[in-house]
């Protein structure tokens, strides 16, 4: 599985640390990290969470370019 | 050819979650049998060395279980690992074993003062071995998760 770089760019553009969004949205930081590092595929209850703490479309986050 | 036909996943997402949440469901009907079986086996008086297959299957998962979970700082959904919560579960253990010794005893020698005063010594060893043991698992539980949260801060600064 790829890397998730819009989801650390989105976090990045918030000033926010893996913590503080692992924290806003309720899991833990090494769920946040798996999946930036593309080793976790959430659920889309947390893809959509993220996305609402991010200000983000799940389409930006989560939509791979073929 | 072959070897790709057997190692590609014929599962699609939803079976996948079930056959896990079988396998789930096995592994813990297998644990609280297997338990329940050395429990009836030790009531009924039976001699370790009849028990020791079941013995080595339960220890193997358990320690499968304990190991895995430290591995990945995992303690558990409801519980934090508080030397109140590991007291309270020392203890309910030392009751299940201090009641398990009574009645065995019991039933071998009739002699209820002997008896209980074995049940009280295997209540107290239990409580005591319990709760050192889980302290143990508890500080190791909270060494691992530090590491893991370190390791990530380790891997942001490394993007950045």
């Amino acid at each position: 599985m790829a890397r998730n770089i819009p989801i650390k760019v989105a976090r990045a553009e918030k000033d926010m640390t893996q913590k503080e969004l692992a924290e806003a949205v309720g899991v833990s930081r090494q769920t946040i990290n798996a999946i930036e590092q593309g080793e976790y595929n959430p659920t889309i209850r947390l893809c959509r969470a993220i996305c609402r703490v991010l200000g983000k479309r799940l389409d930006d986050l989560f939509w791979e370019e073929g | 050819m072959r070897k790709g036909k057997l190692r590609r996943n014929r599962l699609d997402e939803r079976q996948e979650q079930k056959l896990l949440q079988i396998e789930h469901n096995g592994c813990w009907i297998a644990f609280w049998g297997l338990a329940i079986s050395l429990f009836v086996g030790y009531c009924l008086g039976l001699e370790w060395r009849n028990l020791v297959g079941e013995w080595i299957v339960f220890m193997g998962l358990s320690l499968y279980i304990v190991i895995a979970c430290l591995k990945n700082g995992i303690w558990d959904r409801k519980l934090e690992p508080t030397p109140k919560v590991n007291l309270c579960a020392s203890i309910i253990a030392g009751i299940v074993c201090g009641v398990l010794q009574f009645a065995r005893s019991y039933r071998k020698y009739q002699a209820l003062a002997g008896s209980a005063a074995a049940g009280v010594f295997m209540l107290v060893f239990t409580v005591a071995v319990c709760y050192a043991a889980v302290s143990f698992v508890a500080f190791l539980y909270r060494r691992r998760v530090e590491r893991l949260e370190s390791e990530e801060e380790e891997d942001e600064e490394d993007e950045q």
